[in-house]
This record gives structure tokens, C-alpha cells and sequence, in this order.
């Protein structure tokens, strides 16, 4: 565990990543922060999904590097958690919401090894931590969007990572729900997790973020919110866009 | 009866009705995930790719012997997924175009390969045509040794794997980012897709054993949303539309045994459809009735209790005329607040005339907590 105690989680160097010979990400260098909970930031096509799967090496990366504590990913498997976009997943999938939290632990058992009670009762608690205990033996396709959500969240506290990359995982979801995700994501942070974040409301970046990638197929700026969330940066990244959504936004800018 | 009475005492039978339930057991298991994985079109270009397989290795060996040509039409199975995936890698078409291309290339050039045989001077009719359509008739103990062993293996394959399969189908990059390399899961499950088509070939045919796959898996989700049920539900039904597909055809002047199993297949199929526990049509209907009427009754009871309310003496009952212009659109209204009288949860002091009873007042209560006119 030694390796946990390096400052920088991840560090991405020089990372481009084309579709068709159209570049999606070019020359991306970003280093998070040990303990940071950064946003991940940029208008629709700034590739923001696609950093976090590059990093994953859920896509393959025309040129670059990506290192978690130091190390390329094979070696890291067991401290990274991924939470993907809800709509990735089939939820009329024949399981129950437990089941698929369950499956937070099939890394930890590896090949063929069956989860058993003690995977269960890991699932259980992850449950009670986002609320949703007494949804364990519904259906996959009874749940609301909002569920959904906090369902991969529970089996990503089941995974008991050090680093967790999420996508979007306020996309779709009620007030009510938001808060208790982000409370879970705080208790995570206090816990001395790195969090990385593919977020798309600027009104709650300085609430929520410590940190904040700012994203257009190159890394506009990347560094703490209070230095980097700025007007300035903001109509760097969204370029023509900004000024429409300039307007409730001032007090919210550093 | 007397099918039964054959089956038990008739050689031949037994080993048609052993050899194709236990054909049954892999496919159905293999197809419920095929389906789930949305690649229902995979088992079809495999079976079809695996001809000329069968077809060369007869011309290379002059023999019939099973083994052999199983073999011979493993191999083409493989080159054909093998096609498939490049195809899929290198270009833009996609799954179902390079299923098609591959099924339409191998089975053409299969069947050119099949009427060269026939013309061999030495072929004797080689009785490769029974590849095409199936023949359960032609089953011999042999044939069920070979059968048995490999669905033991798929079984076995399949129930080592199950977590691993589970969580690829449902999320296949988490599977992958937690260390499960999805390359390695494809094989396995590419493998134990080769292994049951290969193996039922010549029983089913390579034209329709794509329905062993798919068809008893779509049957099988009408009845559960449990993943382990689901497959062995489809195992079951797939091994009984063998067993009794087999049989019937086998016993009846030699019909050929895929169309037949197929009809038994449909048969399953639309039984699943129309009472499937969990998606069955009448199922659903059923539920679709049972929550209206709750909803209508929701209505109902808020009726009352907003009468109540804006009435100075809320003791004062209410009829049902009045009731019915609150909550217009019911049908059946009489009956409804007989039902909510007998329920206890409204009281008729006078002919037509209701009012919320204890009982009624706590559950609108309820329901006020719960989401109004939606709570069950």
C-alpha cells in the first residue's frame, strides 16, 4: 500500500486519442491530486467521456501515457473504480439491484471464484450507504433514473477503490438524489479518496469540486477551482457558447 | 402413447430422445446469454459457416465418421467467428452486416461444395444433405457419447464462468476495468457457441439449429427476471422441443427433425408469450386492470374525503350521482363503491348514498402521504 501514499493519483501525459483519424483528444496533459474530487468539464464533444475511458484503456489511445500512483493500470486494476454513464448498461437486464452490486466485488475474487456472504453482505452495506437498502431485491428495470445511479455507485463503494472515475453521475437525477450522491462523494474524499467526475452543471462546480479540468479536445487549464474556474478559462473552453450561458453565472465564477 | 411406450423400449428412439434433449440442455443455456448479449444473429452465421467445413472434411478423408466431420466443421465455425470479428474490427459495417456476409460466403460456398460431392462417381449420396436439414433418425449411441460429453463440458464451461458471463453481458467495460479481460470472455463463450452448434448439426441441421439458441431464451424471459433462471428455463424448454421435435420426426416416416423441433420451439414460444409469469401478455393486461382500478378507486376516495371537507357537516353522506360527476371517466362506479362499502373503507348510511368511513379516512390518509392517486 505504500504506493497510495505518492501526492499524484493520476497523471495523464501527452494523451491523444482519435476516432477515424479525427482527433477527440489532443496532447492532454492532466495530474490529479491525491485526495482532490475534480470535475471534469467542457461543452457536448469535448471528449470528456473519452478521457475517462482513455484512461481506462477502454478505447485504445493513439500516443500517450496515463499512470495511477506511478504505475500503468494493469498493475492499479484493484484501486480504480469506474461508474459509467447510465445509459450504457441494458436495465432490462434479467438481476436485482443487489445482484449488480455484488458485482462490485468480482474483481477482489477474480476468475470463477463465486460471490458469496460475505460479497452480499459488502453489497448490502454499500446499499444502506446510498440509501437504498430496501430496494436490494427489486428489479433492475423497477428503478428510476436516480436509483440507477446510486445502484453503480453502490457497487463501486463495493470495489473499495482509492480512485473512482465517474460519468456523469448527476445527469438525470432530482435534487434529493444529488444531494445524497454528493454526500457519499464527500464521505469518500474525507476517506482519503481520489474522485474524477465527467460533470456538465457549471452552477454547482464550486460547491461540489475542489478541482476542475477544463476540456475542448486540448486541456484548456486544469489546476484548483478557486485559481483555474474563472470567466476567463470558462470562455476559453466553451468559446461562443460561454456568453449565452454567462448570464446566473457571474457569482458563481471565482 | 405408443411414441412413449417406443421411447422407452425402442433402441433407436431412446438414443434420438437422449441424444436431442441433452442437445437441448447446451443450447438453450449457451442461447440465453447469446441473446442477452444482443448477438442472437452469431449462432445463425455459425451453424451456417460451419458446412463447407463438413463438406472438406469429407472430401480430404472419404470417411463419414462423425468425429471427423464435426471436426472439420469446428474449424469452419471458428474461422468463421474469426471473419466475423475482423470484420466487425477492421471496417465500419457492423455486427449484423458481418453476421450476414459470413453466414451468406461459407454457406454458398458450402453448398457448391455439397453438389460437387454428389457428382463424385464414388459418393454414394455421402448422406452430407442430412448436415442441411437435420436427421434425427440417424443417432446412434455413438452419437449420444459424443453429445453427452460435450454438453457436460458446456454446462460445466458455463457454470465455472457464470459471474464472469454475468457481468460482461450486463457491463462489459466495468467487467473489463475490474481486470476481467473481455477478449478472454469472448473466446470462452465463442468456444461453448461452436461447441453446441458443431455438435447438433447433423440432428438439427445447419439451417434451423439457430432456434435451439434464440428461441428458448425469448420463450424463457417471459416467465422470470432472474438471470440463473432464466437460463435454465431456457435450457429446458430447449431440451423437451428437442427430445419431442426428435421424436415425433423420427417416429413419423423420417420428417426431417429441425422444422419439426422449430414447430415445437413456436409452440413453447407462444405459449411463453401469451402467459409468461413475468411478461406475458395477459400477465401484463392483468396488471394493467388491477392498477386502474386501484387508481379509479384512489379517485373515488379523494372524492369523498374533498366532499367531506367542503361541506360544513362533514357527517353527511354523498350519492353516487354526486360522486360520479367528481370523478367523471369511471366506469362502473356502482359496483366500485360497493366494493369500497364491502372493503369497509366507506359507509352507506342511506340506498346510494356514501360516505368515508374510520377505516376509509385513514387510508386516504395514507394516500396522501404516498404519492395521491398513484399509490397501490
Amino acid at each position: 500500500m505504500d504506493i497510495l501514499q505518492n501526492n499524484i493519483a493520476i497523471e495523464v501525459e501527452d494523451l491523444t486519442v482519435a476516432y477515424h483519424h479525427t482527433p477527440v483528444l489532443w496532447d492532454i496533459d492532466v495530474s490529479i491530486e491525491k485526495g482532490a474530487i475534480s470535475a471534469i468539464i467542457g461543452p457536448n464533444g469535448a471528449g470528456k467521456s473519452t478521457l475517462l475511458k482513455s484512461m481506462l484503456s477502454l478505447i485504445p489511445i493513439s500516443s500517450g501515457t496515463i499512470s495511477f500512483f506511478g504505475n500503468p493500470l494493469k498493475k492499479m486494476r484493484r484501486h480504480v473504480a469506474y461508474v459509467p454513464q447510465r445509459s450504457e448498461v441494458d436495465w432490462d437486464f434479467p438481476t436485482t439491484v443487489v445482484d449488480v452490486v455484488t458485482m462490485g466485488s468480482y474483481g477482489a475474487l477474480g476468475w470463477i471464484t463465486p460471490p458469496g456472504k460475505k460479497e452480499r453482505k459488502l453489497a448490502m452495506e454499500a446499499l444502506e450507504k446510498v440509501g437504498m437498502e430496501a430496494f436490494a431485491n427489486r428489479q433492475i428495470r423497477e428503478l428510476s433514473g436516480g436509483q440507477q445511479q446510486r445502484t453503480f455507485i453502490a457497487r463501486a463503494l463495493v470495489q473499495d477503490a482509492s480512485i473512482y472515475l465517474m460519468d456523469e453521475p448527476f445527469a438525470g437525477v432530482d435534487a434529493a438524489t444529488e444531494q445524497s450522491i454528493i454526500e457519499v462523494l464527500r464521505e469518500l474524499r474525507a476517506n482519503g479518496k481520489t474522485l474524477v467526475i465527467v460533470h456538465h452543471d457549471l452552477l454547482t462546480v464550486k460547491e461540489y469540486f475542489t478541482h476542475v479540468i477544463l476540456l475542448n479536445v486540448h486541456t484548456i487549464a486544469s489546476g484548483p477551482v478557486h485559481t483555474t474556474f474563472t470567466t476567463e478559462n470558462l470562455q476559453k473552453t466553451y468559446k461562443g457558447k460561454f456568453n449565452a450561458l454567462k448570464g446566473g453565472i457571474d457569482e458563481l465564477i471565482v | 402413447m405408443s411414441l412413449l411406450y417406443d421411447m422407452v423400449f425402442d433402441y433407436t428412439l431412446r438414443n434420438v430422445a437422449l441424444g436431442t434433449f441433452l442437445l437441448g440442455l447446451g443450447s438453450g443455456a449457451v442461447g440465453s446469454f447469446m441473446t442477452l448479449r444482443r448477438q442472437s444473429l452469431l449462432g445463425d452465421a455459425i451453424a451456417h459457416a460451419t458446412l463447407p467445413g463438413v463438406a472438406l472434411a469429407y472430401m480430404l478423408t472419404s470417411t463419414k465418421d462423425p468425429l471427423v466431420l464435426l471436426l472439420g466443421a469446428a474449424i469452419a465455425g471458428v474461422l468463421g467467428i474469426g471473419a466475423i470479428t475482423a470484420i466487425t474490427r477492421t471496417t465500419k459495417i457492423d455486427n449484423d452486416g458481418a453476421n450476414g456476409i459470413i453466414l451468406s460466403i461459407f454457406f454458398g460456398f458450402g453448398l457448391l461444395l455439397l453438389t460437387y460431392i454428389q457428382k463424385l462417381p464414388k459418393s454414394s449420396q455421402a448422406g452430407l444433405d442430412r448436415f442441411i436439414f437435420g436427421q434425427a433418425a440417424t443417432i446412434i449411441a455413438k452419437d449420444v457419447v459424443i453429445i453427452a460429453i460435450v454438453q457436460v463440458f458446456v454446462l460445466v464451461v458455463l457454470t465455472l464462468f457464470f459471474k464472469e458471463f454475468k457481468s460482461s453481458t450486463f457491463d462489459p467495460q466495468s467487467t473489463t476495468v475490474m481486470g476481467f479481460n473481455q477478449k478472454i470472455i469472448d473466446a470462452i463463450f465463442a468456444t461453448l457457441l461452436v461447441a453446441v452448434i458443431v455438435v447438433g448439426l447433423q440432428t438439427v441441421g445447419v439451417i434451423l439449429i439457430s432456434a435451439l439458441l434464440i428461441t428458448p431464451a425469448a420463450a424463457a424471459r417471459q416467465w422470470t427476471h432472474s438471470l440463473k433462471t432464466m437460463v435454465i428455463t431456457s435450457a429446458l424448454f430447449s431440451a423437451v422441443s428437442g427430445m419431442v421435435g426428435s421424436l415425433i420426426s423420427a417416429s413419423r416416416n423420417n420428417l426431417p427433425t429441425g422444422p419439426m423441433i422449430v414447430l415445437v420451439l413456436t409452440a413453447f414460444l407462444i405459449v411463453s408469450f401469451l402467459f409468461g409469469a413475468k411478461r406475458g401478455i395477459v400477465i401484463k393486461k392483468i396488471t394493467l386492470i388491477k392498477r386502474e382500478r386501484s387508481f379509479d378507486q384512489n379517485r373515488i376516495m379523494l372524492a369523498l374525503d374533498n366532499l367531506a371537507q367542503s361541506h360544513s357537516d362533514s357527517s353527511l353522506p354523498h350519492s353516487s350521482q354526486t360522486i360520479g360527476l367528481m370523478v367523471q371517466q369511471v366506469h362502473g362506479i356502482k359496483r366500485m363503491l360497493n366494493h369500497l362499502t364491502q372493503q369497509g373503507l366507506l359507509l352507506q348510511p342511506e340506498e346510494s348514498s356514501y360516505i368515508l368511513s374510520k377505516e376509509g379516512e385513514l387510508y386516504v390518509e395514507r394516500l396522501k402521504n404516498e404519492g395521491g392517486l398513484y399509490a397501490k
